[in-house]
Formats: structure tokens, sequence, C-alpha cells
């Protein structure tokens, strides 16, 4: 399998498959990457692109926090934006670009493209030209963003509720951040479709359903939201932009349309859209635990079924987020209940990664502090969530800094945690090359620091009544807001640690075996990286968590299976 | 890309497997039926999403119906119905024709494929030129979408088709408010009755008077003698004592025709002939029904606001829809050039299929859109 040729000499080295031929050296010039088929440079330049929408969002959090640092007036006040229009602006955008740009596609599209067929032992995904087109929707979504933020920026927050959005200062800004978000939608849908179908249609022999990785499992469940409720998102936005635009009468409550009805629609996509953001999180966690545990998953079954029960679940639980909208009390009971319901499956997951540690051998590799962190995080914001679904304490953490913390925690400590996991976790796989694991821990400890540092004080902030979205508050909520703007430099620091590590390891970085981790699943038997067909033969499917046979092989830096290579070296000679 | 450029050495062993991959194979598919079945569950999925995006506005309509069903039965006879039905005739044609080509092309007669296909183009051309005769009409008329919306007063009341129909409507609810008026408010209603009855009774004495006059002796009111008065008020009065009120007696309205404010002209006509009690007194009901109906439609003018919203959910469904019928001429287009190439074979005709299948769900949206908008009773 593994043969490099040295003077002449072939040198036959078990793990590692030098292969001179990789997607990333198959064809050169920049068309060969805009234009390409490939799912794996399509997930690549997702990766880049989600990225810099990222860092984008990232500065208008970073002006949000450093504005909050100290109130507007009295002793040692501090205004660093110029209005309070410009801020509402930036924790506009921040929202938008963040959900929109970042969090949604970022798993699914960015990782699930590049692994999903190689975990899957297939060439590529069902429609390449389809893969391919999301993509270019994708950047025509963020170049409506910034059209937005060219225009006069968005003012609304993220959520565009009516009728504020109908009337707010700038009609350009409105449309073009709508239309970027419908165009992402459709970007979306056509990524979940294409999973779909993959998935049903070109499993390979012996890949049954149940002997798929349960990342897998996780973007199909992922993927069944993605395709079930953005046309629904689609519409909305639509009817929102020709409501802006044309005075329709739809939403508009001067016309006789209804504003609550914008917040049925909008919730009806993005709280199940909450579940397009955590599934491939808690899909990426799963693959960690059980890798870094050097143990087989516990309770596989239950793990994707969870995934699936989320994904139905989450399609009934809109209207917690209105219960103070005006909504019938017998409308909010029920979806109280319900909200509490999915608790369930979230808290299996839990257990089952609690439970696959237990007595596991735990490497505390970067990917697996990740995952820690995670679990941290996720169980912080799903707690707190209960607070939120229960009907008589939202009334009083409605709209508060309660919420914000919240769902950071979830969409930060979960999604981010989870993508920063996978990231590190198939690093080797897609550049070829190793990072510093010091650098990385390091990085991911000062990260999860800054995050709880910026967070945590929120939940306090809110539940002492500050409301979200202000510009300005109360001499007495100064200590926490500081404390929440030293975290988020913190936060910063962490990131640009992540940041140098990666670019680093691209420049010196030792060549990556094909199995650094360990790990069973199929993207691991074909070289680092990967060919430009995924894999030159056809890998046997086999249990995906099957990883005792797997021995560390110090010279490669990497695992090895023994019979395996024993079997190969065989059938070669 | 990937199939297009001849793949270095390494990767030849990936390459080798599907030599004989026939060329409308995709390279990442093993065989024809796995190909056909992606294409397959991809374009059901889609559809899925289709009916999705239309549901909001499906959940929109329900809604607004539900909390304005006066509107809908107002707004609705502006649309007309003939046109409508046609466009569903049209619709259901095409949808004919494309399954046809999807027969044809599995049989691989890709003549017969390119024929039928351009006679769905045909239809949906057909469609969408019936479909802007009746927006024009909507923009003349001004009852466009949302700021469009500015109708013109004698568009909405008097010039329209339907107007008989609508005043037929209009005259059921003044019926009823005339005899809960009379059951209510009897001095009111007498009141209006004795309003009505001063105006029949000038018109009475005026006919009378030309009934008088001759070439050389024209007769007015001013010259009748107070004898022939009270004959005529005597008429009038001793018919309104006979059956009294007896509103209800009226179950049907007549249907007023446009410009009915000409009135009084038919008044003198019909007292040429008759001038019997029995006719004075449903003249003077009549005036009264009339009286009120203009009510009635003056109080439906009076909510622009959500009229104008079922134009504008009018223009919303069938404009989305509209933009679909474009979306499948260009996709019927595409496969027709195909079929013009000869590009589909019994084990290739996926592409026919699923555009066939998207073209039908654009004719069955149609389906749900005429009776939900033409057709409300």
């Amino acid at each position: 399998m593994a043969t490099t040729q040295t003077a002449g000499v072939e040198v036959h080295r078990p793990g590692v498959t030098p292969s001179k031929d990789n997607y990333l050296n198959h064809s050169k010039g920049l068309m060969s990457w805009l234009f390409t088929l490939d799912h794996k440079r399509i997930g690549v330049m997702y990766t880049i692109a989600v990225l810099a929408a990222f860092t984008l969002g990232g500065f208008f959090a970073l002006a949000v926090r450093t504005e909050l640092a100290a109130p507007n007036t009295g002793d040692g006040a501090w205004q660093m934006l110029p209005s309070g229009a410009v801020y509402n602006q930036m924790f506009s955008l921040h929202g938008a670009i963040m959900v929109f740009l970042f969090i949604i596609p970022s798993i699914p599209a960015a990782l699930g493209n590049f692994v999903l067929p190689i975990m899957l032992g297939v060439k590529d995904v069902a429609f390449p030209r389809l893969n391919l087109f999301s993509f270019h929707l994708w950047i025509l979504g963020a170049a409506f963003f910034l059209l937005a933020l060219a225009t006069g920026g968005l003012d609304t927050g993220w959520t565009f509720y009516t009728p504020y959005s109908l009337e707010g200062h700038s009609t350009s800004a409105v449309i073009a951040a709508t239309t970027g978000a419908f165009v992402l939608g459709f970007s979306s849908i056509f990524t979940g479709l294409n999973f779909i179908v993959t998935l049903h249609k070109m499993r390979p022999t012996g890949m049954t359903w149940f002997r798929m990785p349960l990342f897998l499992w996780g973007l199909y469940a992922t993927a069944v939201i993605q395709v079930l409720a953005t046309p629904v998102l689609g519409i909305t936005l639509l009817l929102l932009i020709v409501e802006r635009a044309f005075k329709i009468g739809i939403f508009d409550p001067s016309l006789g349309g209804d504003p609550v009805l914008f917040q049925h629609f909008f919730w009806f996509y993005s709280h199940p859209a909450v579940y397009i953001m955590v599934l491939p999180g808690m899909a990426i966690v799963s693959e960690l635990i059980g890798t870094f545990s050097r143990k087989h998953i516990f309770g596989y079954r239950f793990i994707a079924m969870s995934s699936v029960a989320i994904a139905i679940f989450g399609f009934f639980v809109w209207g917690h987020h209105m219960f103070t909208s005006g909504q019938s009390a017998l409308a909010s009971t029920v979806f109280s209940g319900l909200t509490f319901s999915v608790a369930i499956p979230s808290a299996i997951k839990v257990f089952n990664w609690v439970t696959t540690m237990w007595k596991g051998d735990i490497h505390l590799k970067t990917p697996m502090v990740y995952a820690l962190g995670f679990i941290l995080l996720f169980m912080i914001g799903g707690v707190t969530g209960l607070f939120l679904g229960t009907l008589s304490t939202d009334i009083h953490l409605h709209d508060t800094y309660f919420i914000v913390a919240h769902f950071h925690y979830v969409m930060v400590g979960g999604t981010l945690w989870a993508f920063l996991g996978g990231l590190h976790y198939w690093w080797p796989k897609i550049s070829g090359k190793m990072y510093s694991e010091k650098v990385g821990v390091t990085a991911s400890l000062i990260a999860l620091l800054g995050f709880n540092l910026t967070f945590f004080p929120q939940f306090m902030l809110g539940s002492q009544g500050m409301p979200r979205r202000y510009f300005d508050y109360l001499p007495e909520f100064q200590a926490y807001h500081v404390w929440s703007t030293i975290g988020a430099y913190v936060l910063l620091i962490g990131l640009v640690m992540v940041a140098y590590n990666l670019v680093m390891s691209m420049i010196k970085g030792k060549q990556a075996p094909d199995n650094p981790w360990g790990s069973n699943t199929l993207e691991w038997k074909c070289s680092s990286p990967p060919p430009h067909h995924n894999f030159e033969h056809q890998p046997t499917v086999g249990d995906p968590y099957d990883i005792e046979g797997y021995v560390y092989e110090p010279s490669i830096d990497g695992y090895v299976r023994p019979d395996e290579a024993a079997v190969e070296t065989a059938g070669r000679s | 890309m990937s199939s297009t450029q001849a793949p270095p050495a390494a990767a030849h062993v990936a390459h080798d497997d599907h030599h004989d991959h026939p060329a409308h194979l995709a390279h990442h598919f093993d065989d024809e039926e796995q190909q056909f079945d992606a294409g397959k569950l991809g374009i059901w999925l889609f559809l899925v999403t289709e009916i999705l995006f239309f549901s909001g506005l499906f959940c929109a309509y329900s809604i607004w119906r539900h909390e304005h069903p006066e509107v809908f039965l107002y707004s609705h006879y502006y649309l007309s119905t003939f046109w409508g039905a046609l466009n569903t005739c049209v619709l259901l044609i095409s949808s004919l024709t494309a399954a046809w080509a999807v027969r044809t092309a599995q049989l691989g007669d890709n003549r017969k494929t390119a024929l039928l296909l351009g006679l769905t183009i045909l239809c949906a051309f057909g469609f969408l030129g019936i479909k802007s005769i009746e927006y024009g009409g909507k923009f003349a008329h001004g009852t466009g979408p949302g700021k469009f919306f500015n109708p013109h007063p004698e568009h909405m009341i008097v010039t329209a088709e339907n107007y008989t129909v609508l005043v037929g409507h209009a005259g059921h609810m003044a019926e009823g408010r005339l005899a809960e008026m009379q059951a209510e408010h009897p001095e009111e209603f007498d009141a209006l009755f004795h309003e009505s009855r001063e105006h029949v009774l000038e018109e009475a004495l005026a006919a009378k008077a030309a009934s008088m006059s001759t070439e050389k002796d024209p007769v007015t009111v001013a010259d009748l003698s107070d004898a022939v008065r009270a004959e005529v008020e005597g008429a009038i009065d001793a018919d309104h004592a006979a059956h009294g009120h007896g509103f209800e007696a009226h179950a049907a309205p007549e249907a007023h025709v446009p410009g009915a404010h000409g009135h009084e002209g038919d008044v003198h006509a019909a007292d040429a002939h008759e001038s019997s009690a029995e006719v004075e007194h449903s003249r003077i009901e009549k005036a009264m029904l009339h009286h009120e109906s203009e009510v009635v439609l003056s109080e439906y003018e009076e909510r622009p606001a959500s009229v104008r919203t079922f134009f504008s959910i009018y223009f919303a469904m069938t404009g989305l829809h509209g933009i679909h019928v474009v979306a499948g001429i260009i996709a019927i287009g595409w496969v027709m050039r195909r079929a013009m190439r000869g590009e589909f074979n019994p084990g290739y005709f996926g592409a026919v299929d699923y555009v066939a299948l998207y073209w039908h769900l654009v004719d069955l949206i149609w389906i749900y859109l005429f009776p939900l908008l033409y057709l409300i009773h």
C-alpha cells in the first residue's frame, strides 16, 4: 500500500501513502478550483469562505463588546461607535453574518462536503454540479450581505422582525440582506438535498444504514431539516422583500397585515435551523469522543436515532420564541411542553458520550479538547434553555442578556467548538500536514476560558434585567460588561492562535500519516491528502468504531492495523 | 473537470474500473439505474421544497380568507373565470404532452420527444400570454398589487362585467338590513319609507302631468289641480295601507344594471303603461333597496387595505407560479435541445423525466390556485 521512492529504492512504510497525485495538485490554476466538481475542493473553498465570514462577523462582535465596555455617560464614560444607529448595524450584521454565512454552512457545507463521500466510500456526492452551484450561491449570498453593509447597513437584528424591517431607515440594506439570506437558503437546500440523495442512493456494498458513521447520521438529520424548513424561510423573506418594496399588506399592520405571522413563518424555519447548527456539531463530537477515548462508541443506535428525533421534534417548538408576542396561552403552553421534549434526545447523546469515555484511554489531543469543551458548553447552553422554555421564567428573561448568553453557549459553544474540533481532526486529511499539538491544545483552552468569561457574566446581566441590543446601560451593570469585554479579547487571542497554528502547519508541518488518530472510518483509509477519486482501492466496510485493533506506530506518528497491513503486504507480493 | 482531464499516473487505478462506463454515465455512479434513481430522488426532494416554498403563501391565504371572507367574496368577481378556466385547460394539455414526451424518450424516439416538448413549451407560452392579458386588465383597472392598488371607482363598481352579481350580493345584504331596521327601529324605517314615498310621489305626479300633456298644451306638475294630486297620493297610500310595509315579500332584489342612476328613466317608462298601486309600492321599496345597496357597496369601498390584500395575495401567488412557469420553459427548452441532439435512449432519459415531474408540479399548483382565487362562492 505505502511506497515511497527514495533514490530509486522502494521503501515500504505502512501507514503513510504520500501519493504523488492528490486532490490538491491534481490540476492547477484558480479556475480549476473555482469551477471544480470535486467535493473535496468545494469543501476546502467552503472552509475558507465561512472562515472569512466568521472573521468579519467576529470584528462586528468585537466592536459591540468594545462599545459596551463602559456606559456612555457618567464616570469613566466611553463611546467608541459614532451613534446608536451604528451600534444597531454592528449587532445586526454580526448576527446575520454569523448565522447565515458562517454557522449554518460551517459544518455541513465545509467539513461535510469534504468528509461525507470519503466516509461513505464513494467518489463524490450524487450531484457534483449542484454541489458547486450551491457554493456559488453562497458567494452570491455573501455579496448581497456586503451590499447591505455598503448601502447603509442593516439595523433590524438578524431576525428581520416586522414591522420594523418594513420601516427602518434603509430599504436597500434590508432588501439586500434578506435577498442574501434567501439566496443562502437555496445554497443550504441544495447541499442538504445532495447529501440526502447521496446517503440514500450511493452507499456502497456493505455500508448499511447502521454501519454509517455517526457523523453521516448527523448530516443526514441536518439535511432533512435543511430541505424541509429552509423553503419556508425562502418564501417568508420573499414576502418581506415584496412587502417592503410594494407594500402588499401581508405583514404590515398599517395595511391590515399581521406582523406576528412573520414571526411564525420566520421561526418555523429558524428554530429548526438551530438544529441545523447543532446537529452536525453533535455528530462530530460523536466521532471524536470514541476515537480519543480509544473505545467503541457507546449506544451507537441511540446516538443515531436521537439525531433524527431532534430533527423531528425541532419542527414543533418554534412557538417558544413567541411567548411574549401575543400568542395564545394554550399555544404557549403546548410549545413549552414540546420544547422540553427536545431535552430528551439531547441528553441521550450526552449520556452516551460520557459513557463512551467511562474507563476509556482518553487522549487529550486538540480535537478531544474541543469535544470536551463542546460538552461543557453545550450542557450550560442546553440547561439554560430550559429556563427559557418555561413560560413563567421566560417572561422575565425574554429579550435580556440571559438569552444572548444562552444561544451563544449553544451556537458558539456548540457549533464553533465542534467545527474547530472537526477542523483539527480532519486537518491532517485535508492539508496532509500535522499541526502543533501544543499550540492547538493551548489555543483551545484559551478560547474556552475567553468564551466563558465573555458569556457567563451575561447570564447574570440578563437575570438582573439588562435588556439585549441596548447601546447604553446603567452603571450597576458595568462590572459584568467589563468581564464580558475582556473575555471577548481573550477569545480573540485563542482564535488567532488557532489560525496561526493551522497556517504554520501548512508551511512547516510534518507529513500526515494516513491515520493519525487510529480511527476506523473510511476517510482514514486513503492517503493524506486523498487522491482525486478518494480511493485507489475500494475500501472494505466494517464496523466504523472497531478501533481496538489499531496500534500506534511512532515512526510515522500515526496508527496502523497490523492485521490489515499484513493482509495488504501479502496481497501486494 | 474530473472527467475531462487525463489523470496523472497514480489515479489511473481509480479510473481503470470505469473504462466500460457509457458516456452518459457520470464517473461517480456505478450504473445507469443508480444514476436514474439518484436523480429521481433528487427531483422529488426538490419538489417537496417547492411545495413548502408555496406553503407559506397558501398559509397566508388561509389566514386572510378566514379573517376577511367578505373581502375574498367581493374581490374574486374581478377575476375572470373564463381566462382562468382556459389557462387550466392549457396547463392540463401541457402536462399531457410532457408526460407523453417522457414515454417517447424512454423508447428512444428523440424526434417525437423534441416535438412533444416543443408543444409543452408552446402551451406554457400560451399560459403566460393569457396571464398577461389578465394582469394587464388588473393594472388598467388599478387593481395591481400593493402600492399599485389604486382602483378607479367606476372600475370597481360599475363597469366590471360582474356588476350584476355584485349588486345582487349587496342587495341581499341591504335587504337583510332593511328587514332588521323594520323590526328593531320601526320609526327610522318609517322615516326612510316616508322619504322614499315623497320621492315616488314626485315621480308619479310628474308622470301624471306628462300623461295629461299634449303637444299644444304642456302640463307641468305645478299645473295639476289639487284633486288630481289627491288622487295620485290616494292611490299610493291605499296601496301602502293594503300591503303594509310588507318588505319581506320581496325576497330577491332585482338586479340593477350598470348606470343604475338612470332609475328615474325606467320609472317614466313603466309609468307610461301601468300605474297600479302594486307597481308604485314595489317602486318605493326598490328605491329604498337601491339606496341601501349603495350604502353597502360604499362600505366595501371603505376597506381598501383589505381588498388590496386580496389582490396582493393574488399577484403574489400567481406571480410566483408564473416565475415557475418561466423556469419550466427554460428547463424544458434545455431537454428539448438535448432531445434534438438525440441524447436520450432507454438507458438514459432521466432528464426528461425530472423536468416533466417539475412541470406536473407547476401544473398542480395552478390546479389549486384556480379554485382558491377564481371560484370563491
